[in-house]
């Protein structure tokens, strides 16, 4: 595969392993892993063994036991634990753009790479992620899996994902929220441009316990419209026409709607304890994980 | 402004649906785009689905407003009133003779006749009509009782002046036909003057607008080569002033083709008055002449009138007019001269001195001079002794028939009349090597023919009288003399040997069993006439001008003549305007702006509209360009924009049909884990 066609490089890899997934509500799991936990008075001790599965660093691999038994246990310490991480990707049809100019723009590309991105992080910090890509014709998922060792399949996995149909966001996050068992950080990957919203999905999350953070993808042409004239605008997801004469007054207007709604998915997602992150492609996935994404404290 | 159709006002109606098409929706250009949702509710903000929409300030919208109120306001025919030199039913008699050539009046007095006309025609009410008459030499009607000013200004348009005179009177009798029928006639006559006096009346009410401001005109008014017998032909000309003042003026003389002036000379012309000029010999051997007037630069006087400065003169090529005929009452021989045309024949009494005067043909009968002429050619019937180019032998008395040598064109149309013929007595020739027999009887020469030192000769050894032969009493003798006569000195091929007047006719000889003619006009174009009759007659002669007539046989020419044709007309070479005219007993006066005509500029509205249009149009397409190009990525960012950068795209879908495949079959070969390693 070509080097632009990755969605990682060496080095942005090396870049996102010093970065671990940050959750305010620490999700206590059932096994340890590498997470500091926010309890106190617990020390660096021993608390049991796991059978070691692949994928464990094997750092963590204790060789006495291995010794003795000839087979591989991993240690679990009391002071840290590991957590669940959900990362649910939008890829339904209207995430398929632009479908031409600047490749790095294109919106899908661009939130597989977040993905990749936030889930190389947690599956480093030895979380349990679960990646699912919301599709017009169901989900499909990857894990739950641990350990950094499945990242290459995860982007095997994420290269072979693509968009297809109309999705509602509502019912899939629903969905979603009860086939997990476990709750965890639940990140969505969206373009959020669903007329049915999704807030109904958001609810049912949080109700599961989901610790949830929303990131809004969009290109620079739906930032920014450059189309002029008079015009019937179909939408690639649904196929409806939409008659619309756009001037600069209408370019506007627009850019005015736009700036409102997400004003209001912020005011919503503050109200209810959820991040919200707006970005276009045109601003580098490395630098919305590393930057942006740290600023909200989402990775740390 | 006024209307004449002030009803067509209500189709600016129209308005209304041109309105309310803009109200409605547009036709749009599909594009994909990622999701409607947002604009879906901009569109819910501005209402924009509803089949109207607000009226916007649209530059489409008030050019094509524009355009209609320019074709209802051009429907309504606006007009304006305005004095006219009269309205009604209009016969418009137009001078185009040759001196409304003049440009005593900027661009000249046949354009200022025009622009009058034209003026009628745009103040001609709506049951108006006009007759236009152009009075050339032949009057022509351009357009006939018409009211559509379209064909009256494309008839005006059309109209030209001629080098030629005005023929008032079929004009007038013309304009009097017309008049027939119709009450209130009114009879417009623009010209500059120059009208005969004694011209009929016609019925209405005739006016008259005058043309021309100067009379100031050089005019070589005569011009003729002739040349006396045994001298130089000389140049006759006149020079006529018709200006107030005197001036001098250049004479230059141009012979047949050349270049260069054979003379230039100048005189003094009197004002009012002309100058004779006969002192210029001319060289023997030239076909025509061209003599042209040119003012010099210190000139006391303009020459308004070109036409007439320019005059053309051939020489006359027919030398076979004059025949001295020496004979002792042979009436055979005197008649048939008599009746040929185009001789001019002088009787002498043998035995007298020949005159000093030359002849084109001398004609001896039974009797010789003592020294024969010099010059011209030479009949020697019944010679009375030999001469030093042939030996008179004794008189015999043929009993055999006449042979005729039917090879000679001249004797084509002879054989069978002169086989009949009898001869009675006749006297043997010698030393006659030098001619050519036309006829023998009984091996002895009858009809002989040849040139001798420059001479042509044709001897007839026996006595044309009756008794002695019967053939002066057949129709051979006429045919056998005119071909002779013809051979001496061929005949012309037109009907001219002075000058013609522009528009004259010519009459045109098919002879020596010409197959066709051609003739050149001045301007080189040239006409073909065919050989209906021997005479054709050739009318196209409006140019002044030497013209060429090419009589052709087997694709050859092989006989050409020229003829000239000059102006030579005072009344035209005059060109003082004339205050007023005579018609029938009364003398009219120029006529003044007085009756109120309308004058419609609906062309003008209708210019507007389209200039509109043409604006409405480049509107319009600087609109189409500034519309966004349909891509299925819609109009994004600048890759698209760059040049090439749809290689850019097609190269990278190339290169993952063709990665692809690859990379699968390695993942299915070798470790899937160690391919993944290297492509991460």
């Amino acid at each position: 595969m070509a080097e632009r066609d990755r969605i990682f490089d060496e080095k942005t890899l090396r870049k996102l392993d010093r970065l671990t997934l940050m959750a305010n509500k620490v999700r206590a799991g059932a096994i340890k892993g590498e997470r500091r936990s926010s309890k106190r008075g617990t020390s660096i001790e021993f608390a049991d063994y796991r059978n070691y599965v692949r994928g464990d660093d094997l750092r963590r691999v204790d060789w006495n036991i291995y010794a003795r038994l000839q087979r591989p246990f991993v240690k679990l310490l009391e002071d840290e634990e590991d957590m669940a991480v959900h990362i649910l990707l939008d890829a339904s049809a209207s995430m398929d753009w632009p479908r031409a100019g600047e490749r790095d723009w294109h919106k899908f590309l661009y939130a597989r790479r977040i993905a990749a991105g936030l889930a190389y992080i947690a599956l480093n910090s030895g979380d349990q992620v679960t990646v699912a890509g919301v599709r017009g014709d169901g989900v499909q998922y990857w894990g739950p899996l641990r350990g950094r060792g499945h990242t290459l399949n995860l982007l095997i996995w994420l290269e072979k994902l693509h968009t297809h149909g109309q999705v509602n966001l509502n019912q899939a996050f629903a969905d979603y929220a009860r086939r997990t068992a476990r709750a965890g950080i639940c990140i969505a990957i969206s373009d959020m441009l669903t007329p049915d919203g999704f807030e109904e999905g958001v609810r049912t999350l949080q109700g599961r316990g989901h610790e949830i953070t929303a990131i809004q993808v969009l290109s620079p042409d739906e930032v920014n419209p450059q189309v002029t004239g008079d015009l019937k605008l179909i939408d690639v997801e649904t196929g409806i026409p939409q008659d619309v004469t756009v001037d600069d007054a209408m370019k506007q207007l627009y850019v005015e709607r736009l700036q409102a709604w997400q004003m209001a998915i912020n005011a919503y997602c503050t109200r209810r304890g959820i991040h919200y992150i707006a970005t276009d492609t045109s601003t580098t996935w490395e630098q919305l994980i590393l930057s942006e994404l740290r600023q909200a404290r989402v990775v740390q | 402004m006024s209307f004449l159709t002030p009803l067509a006002l209500a189709l600016s109606a129209l308005a209304i649906p041109i309105v309310l098409l803009y109200m409605l929706r547009l036709r749009r250009t599909e594009m994909p785009i990622s999701s409607t949702f947002l604009w879906q509710q901009l569109i819910r903000d501005r209402e924009a689905n509803a089949p109207w929409q607000r009226l916007r300030l649209s530059w489409l919208l008030l050019l094509q407003l524009l355009i209609l109120a320019a074709l209802v306001i051009a429907l309504a025919r606006p007009f304006t009133e305005v004095k006219t030199i009269t309205t009604g039913r209009i016969v418009l008699l137009l001078d185009a003779s040759a001196s409304m050539k003049a440009k005593d009046v900027e661009p000249s007095r046949f354009a200022a006749a025009r622009e009058i006309g034209l003026d009628l025609v745009d103040t001609l009410g709506a049951d108006d009509t006009m007759t236009l008459i152009q009075v050339g030499n032949v009057p022509e009607v351009l357009a006939a009782a018409s009211r559509d000013k379209l064909v009256l200004r494309k008839a005006l348009e059309d109209a030209s002046p001629s080098d030629v005179s005005a023929d008032w009177f079929a004009a007038m009798t013309l304009a009097a036909a017309g008049a027939i029928g119709v009450d209130e006639l009114k009879v417009v006559i623009v010209t500059d003057g120059g009208l005969p006096g004694n011209l009929p009346a016609v019925p209405g009410d005739v006016r008259f607008v005058q043309v021309g401001e100067s009379g100031s005109n050089l005019a070589i008014s005569a011009l003729a080569t002739s040349a006396l017998p045994g001298r130089d032909p000389q140049v006759f000309a006149r020079i006529s002033n018709y200006g107030e003042t005197d001036t001098d003026v250049i004479l230059d003389i141009t012979l047949d083709d050349d270049e260069t002036f054979f003379t230039a000379r100048r005189y003094t012309v009197p004002a009012d008055s002309y100058v004779d000029i006969f002192d210029l010999d001319l060289p023997a051997s030239f076909d025509a002449l061209t003599a042209q007037l040119t003012l010099p630069r210190n000139a006391a006087m303009p020459d308004y009138l070109v036409s007439d400065n320019l005059a053309y003169a051939v020489q006359d090529p027919s030398g076979a007019g004059r025949v001295l005929l020496m004979t002792e009452d042979n009436i055979f021989v005197e008649q048939i001269f008599r009746s040929l045309r185009g001789v001019e024949l002088y009787l002498i009494e043998p035995g007298t001195n020949l005159p000093r005067d030359q002849y084109d043909l001398y004609v001896f009968d039974s009797w010789l001079p003592t020294d024969l002429p010099t010059g011209g050619d030479l009949l020697i019937i019944n010679p009375p002794r030999g001469l030093n180019f042939f030996q008179l032998g004794g008189e015999i008395e043929p009993r055999g028939s006449i042979t005729v040598n039917s090879d000679d064109p001249r004797m084509r149309n002879l054989a069978s009349y002169m086989e009949a013929i009898f001869v009675d007595k006749m006297r043997t020739l010698g030393d006659i090597e030098w001619g050519t027999v036309l006829a023998e009887i009984d091996g002895n020469p009858l009809v002989i023919t040849g040139e001798v030192d420059e001479q042509q000769v044709v001897i007839l050894p026996f006595d044309a009288r009756y008794p002695n032969t019967d053939l002066v009493l057949q129709p051979a003798w006429p045919i056998l003399i005119a071909e002779l006569a013809s051979w001496f000195s061929p005949p012309r091929i037109t009907d001219t040997a002075e000058s013609l007047s522009p528009g004259s006719p010519v009459t045109v000889r098919f002879i020596e069993n010409a197959e066709e003619a051609i003739v050149t006009l001045p301007n080189g174009r040239t006409v073909m006439l065919e050989p209906e009759s021997s005479e054709v007659v050739f009318a196209d002669t409006l140019q002044s001008g030497l013209y060429r007539v090419d009589l052709r046989k087997d694709g050859e020419t092989f006989r050409s003549e020229q003829f000239a044709v000059n102006l030579f007309d005072a009344a035209e070479s005059d060109i003082e305007p004339q205050a007023n005219v005579q018609i029938g007993t009364s003398t009219i006066a120029e006529a003044a702006r007085e009756e109120t005509g309308r004058r419609e500029f609906w062309p003008w509205v209708i210019g507007a509209g389209l200039a509109v249009i043409m604006v409405e149009w480049l509107v319009y397409h600087r609109a189409l360009q500034r519309r966004p190009a349909v891509t299925l990525a819609g109009l994004h960012g600048s890759g698209s924009a760059q040049p090439g950068g749809w290689r850019a795209r097609f190269s990278t879908r190339i290169n993952r049909l063709l990665r692809r495949p690859s990379a699968r079959r390695t993942t299915r070969r070798g470790s899937n884990r160690a391919t993944m390693r290297r492509r991460y």
